[in-house]
């Protein structure tokens, strides 16, 4: 979801900052929004067989959680429920899907309707979409993982968790982009886009690589240092039985593209991009895996068919929405206010 | 303008149907494991009792020491 998402709040933000560097990429950033698509249906079931109680993903749906005297009763997580209970997170999930698609349709329809009549006009109604989205997403990026990823461990809370689940989702989006765009201007595509638009993705991937690992680190050694039982335990579970999992993923986040991509003439080599925007994928990847598989089935992980099954399928998907959308309208976003300026950028 | 060609298009369908099955097939075979792991109450190394901010046994839970 990460991919589709983290693009979207991207393009907002090219229109509430008069962005002209980018306009030759706006494109390529729509198509990406709309891979959102795919995700929000399966986190819909998700919600929907969670809370009919088919799977046990998440604690604080078990009958009779927060019923004192219950077998299952669970004082911690009973004083939780003003925001873990079903119906307020059907509604927050139903505002997650409606709110996001919406951006994400309004911001292309607006884009392809330049394409026939007023550039200037629709890039204006574009900017108060994306100022619109973007303090929805603020807010929203960071319930969402609440909702979806932090209630998973639901004893746990990290008041950092939003912007570092954030940050893994804005990071691989990047890495996602830089590997279509590289793939488009393969096949002779793109020829607005040059090695400095390639360059600015790559410093996007590394800074954001870097902001994701100081986030990282913000909530690993707050926890640990002030060793507080009700929070370190999170970081226990991890360290004792998933050590190969949490520095494989530290490494892939945060070494690995310091050490491939921190350099100038690097993020201009291709090659070297999409290698640096892979092992992204993968680490993030990783990330998302040691967030999520402790509080679900804990010391009884692995990697197998149902790790690699749901990879080569949320894969697939990606590609075909992401191809598909991208065939479906011109790449090059006429008539934007700034794209003479996207055309000649050099830095 | 980008053409979505054939070629890719399988590419993409292949890859999302490959993984179905394997994804299928995988968890028809761990369904069992999962259960296993208790992800109910035990197993989530965070779900301690409800007197975990008032145990004694609180101070065991350090990573200092390790």
């Amino acid at each position: 979801m990460g991919l589709g998402l983290g693009q979207l709040f991207f393009l907002a933000i090219q229109y509430i900052a008069q962005a002209g560097w980018s306009a030759g990429l706006l494109r390529v950033m729509e198509a990406q929004a709309f891979t959102i698509i795919i995700p929000l249906i399966v986190i819909a079931l998700i919600t929907f067989l969670g809370l009919g109680h088919v799977h046990h993903m998440f604690h604080w749906m078990v009958e009779g959680i927060n019923i004192e005297g219950h077998e299952n009763y669970d004082e911690i997580i009973a004083g939780k429920r003003g925001f873990l209970n079903p119906t307020f997170f059907i509604i927050r999930v139903l505002v997650y899907i409606g709110g996001w698609v919406w951006a994400a349709r309004m911001l292309r329809k607006n884009s392809l309707l330049s394409d026939s009549g007023d550039g200037v006009e629709m890039w204006k109604r574009n900017r108060k979409v994306g100022a619109i989205f973007t303090v929805f997403y603020a807010v929203t990026s960071s319930t969402s993982a609440w909702d979806l990823i932090m209630s998973i461990d639901t004893h746990w809370f990290s008041t950092l968790f939003g912007w570092y689940t954030f940050a893994g989702m804005f990071v691989s989006s990047f890495a996602a982009t830089i590997l279509v765009t590289l793939y488009l201007k393969s096949k002779g595509l793109l020829e607005w886009v040059n090695d400095n638009h390639i360059h600015d993705l790559g410093k996007f991937m590394f800074a954001f690589s870097v902001f994701w690992t100081y986030l990282w680190f913000s909530q690993f050694v707050l926890i640990w240092y002030a060793n507080i039982p009700e929070e370190v335990t999170y970081y226990m579970q991890r360290w004792d039985q998933y050590k190969l999992p949490f520095f494989t993923m530290l490494s892939l986040n945060f070494i690995f593209p310091v050490l491939a991509i921190l350099s100038r003439p690097a993020k201009r080599v291709p090659g070297t991009l999409v290698m640096a925007a892979v092992f992204v994928l993968v680490g993030h990847y990783m990330d998302h895996y040691v967030m999520i598989m402790p509080g679900t089935v804990g010391d009884q992980y692995g990697f197998g068919l149902v790790e690699l099954g749901p990879i080569l399928f949320f894969a697939g998907l990606f590609i075909y929405v992401m191809l598909s959308n991208l065939a479906k309208a011109p790449l090059l976003h006429k008539n934007h206010p700034m794209m003479v300026e996207s055309k000649h950028f050099q830095q | 303008m980008f053409e979505f060609s054939t070629k890719a298009k399988q590419l993409a369908i292949g890859l999302t149907v490959v993984g179905a099955i394997l994804w299928v097939v995988g968890f028809a075979m761990n369904g069992s494991s999962s259960h296993e792991a208790d992800h109910g109450h035990d197993a989530h190394a965070t779900e301690m009792h409800a007197d975990a901010g008032h145990d004694a046994h609180a101070e065991d839970h350090t990573m200092l020491t390790r």
